[in-house]
């Protein structure tokens, strides 16, 4: 039997054919199940990023909380903290994340702090930068001098951090 | 008579697949489901459609600690040397405009050198993170779709859909996303989405001592951003970009870029 005149054709037909199924297949497989045709992102991601766990738990953690009262102290000083000069430094600036501790319990090192004067140097050191109204430590100050206080002298010796003056 | 298998490769692996289920259980059991809650889960009450978020940046509040940069990369698992967002200290003088940011800021400033102090007519601190703009560069240029606009206004990265080719990177006229070194995809400032779910403000906003930084919803009008929005006082960084940052700043230099 001779070949139809057209195989050629035929053949060229089958080729597209497969060569277009393969495409729309690998398409289907390459597009994630809840991509958003529209605003075009993958809708699960919203969900997976907001799944990150929070490190930092805020004072609201803290607030109103009965924890260590005395002889802890921890409630002495946030009430301190939120009527003094430092009322708007929310305890996770300088203890460091707390939200697992306030959610669950767990015993952090970094929480407790022995500074002598990095911590507070690092918000107030003298700097040019720094805003002019913002209190930063200087050697020439008044009783700064009378008491012969020293950028390396130990701030806590005379400032209570939660109650500065 | 064939007799029971007691050690063959069969048993092996059943006792290793049983041994398995039931040590993932314990482990799941051992987180609390409180805790599960505050910290993991996404809110399931929060609505996107009902909220206009905007980020705010006091420069005449900054005081350049770096508790900001310290945060972001505790909350966020940033590598080190990388950041996704940076304290920039300007120093202004008659000769020129001096820049610096040591580590971003993180561990604070040192005092400048004696002679630029002398000089200096003009000095302050620049905060800089992602300005999630609404007609924002990076995700247009993405190719794949990894980087998109939430239906609430966030510019985020999908980590699992990025493919690292970092046109995003080059498009970002601020310079604020980066190729994450162990992720190997973008990353950038993702205005803490995940704490913003769950009612809880940045961890950049959170620490911050001075109240520099603030976060909040321009249409809840108790809000004190929208009181900002009201002084209508507010710049945005290279406004000539039009890319509609988000981002607004109280009190910017027009030196800034």
């Amino acid at each position: 039997m001779k070949p139809s005149p057209r195989s050629h054709l035929y053949r060229l037909l089958l080729v597209l054919a497969v060569a277009g199924a393969g495409f729309v297949g690998l398409r289907q497989l390459a597009i994630p199940d809840s991509w958003d045709e529209e605003h075009w992102y993958r809708g699960d991601a919203l969900d997976e990023l907001a799944a990150q766990p929070s490190r930092f738990g805020g004072n609201a953690s803290c607030e109103g909380s009965s924890c260590h009262e005395p002889p802890a102290n921890h409630k002495a000083n946030y009430d301190a903290l939120s009527q003094g000069l430092h009322a708007g430094v929310a305890c996770e600036s300088c203890h460091g994340p707390l939200a697992r501790h306030a959610a669950d319990g767990e015993k952090l090192d970094h929480a407790r702090l022995n500074v002598a004067n990095e911590l507070c140097l690092g918000c107030h050191q003298e700097l040019i930068a720094r805003p002019q109204n913002f209190p930063q430590f200087s050697e020439t100050l008044l009783y700064h001098e009378l008491l012969n206080v020293r950028e390396t002298s130990p701030c806590r010796a005379c400032h209570n951090p939660h109650e500065p003056a | 008579m064939k007799q029971p298998e007691t050690n063959g490769r069969r048993v092996f692996l059943s006792k290793l697949l049983g041994g398995g289920v039931a040590a993932a259980g314990a482990l799941m059991g051992l987180r609390a489901p409180a805790l599960a809650k505050v910290l993991e889960g996404p809110d399931e009450g929060f609505d996107p459609g009902e909220h206009d978020y905007v980020f705010v940046v006091d420069i005449q509040k900054c005081i350049g600690c770096g508790n900001c940069v310290r945060a972001c990369g505790i909350e966020n698992n940033v590598p080190e040397g990388q950041f996704r967002t940076w304290i920039e200290r300007y120093v202004v003088t008659h000769e020129g405009v001096h820049v610096d940011s040591p580590e971003g800021g993180m561990n604070g400033f040192e005092a400048i050198d004696p002679a630029l102090r002398e000089q200096a007519i003009n000095a302050f601190f620049v905060p800089k993170l992602c300005n999630h703009c609404a007609e924002a560069p990076c995700v247009q240029v993405c190719p794949v779709g990894a980087t998109f606009t939430s239906p609430e206004g966030f510019v985020l990265v999908d980590p699992e859909h990025c493919i690292g080719c970092g046109y995003c990177i080059q498009a970002c006229p601020y310079g604020v996303r980066f190729m994450n070194k162990e992720r190997r995809v973008a990353d950038k400032c993702t205005w803490c989405y995940h704490r913003i779910r769950r009612g809880q403000q940045p961890a950049c906003v959170t620490v911050c001592p001075t109240g520099s930084r603030s976060f909040g919803d321009t249409r809840d009008e108790n809000d004190p951003v929208a009181q900002i929005l009201k002084d209508d006082q507010w710049d945005v960084l290279k406004p000539g970009m039009h890319t509609q940052c988000q981002v607004l700043y109280v009190g910017l230099p027009r030196v800034v870029v």
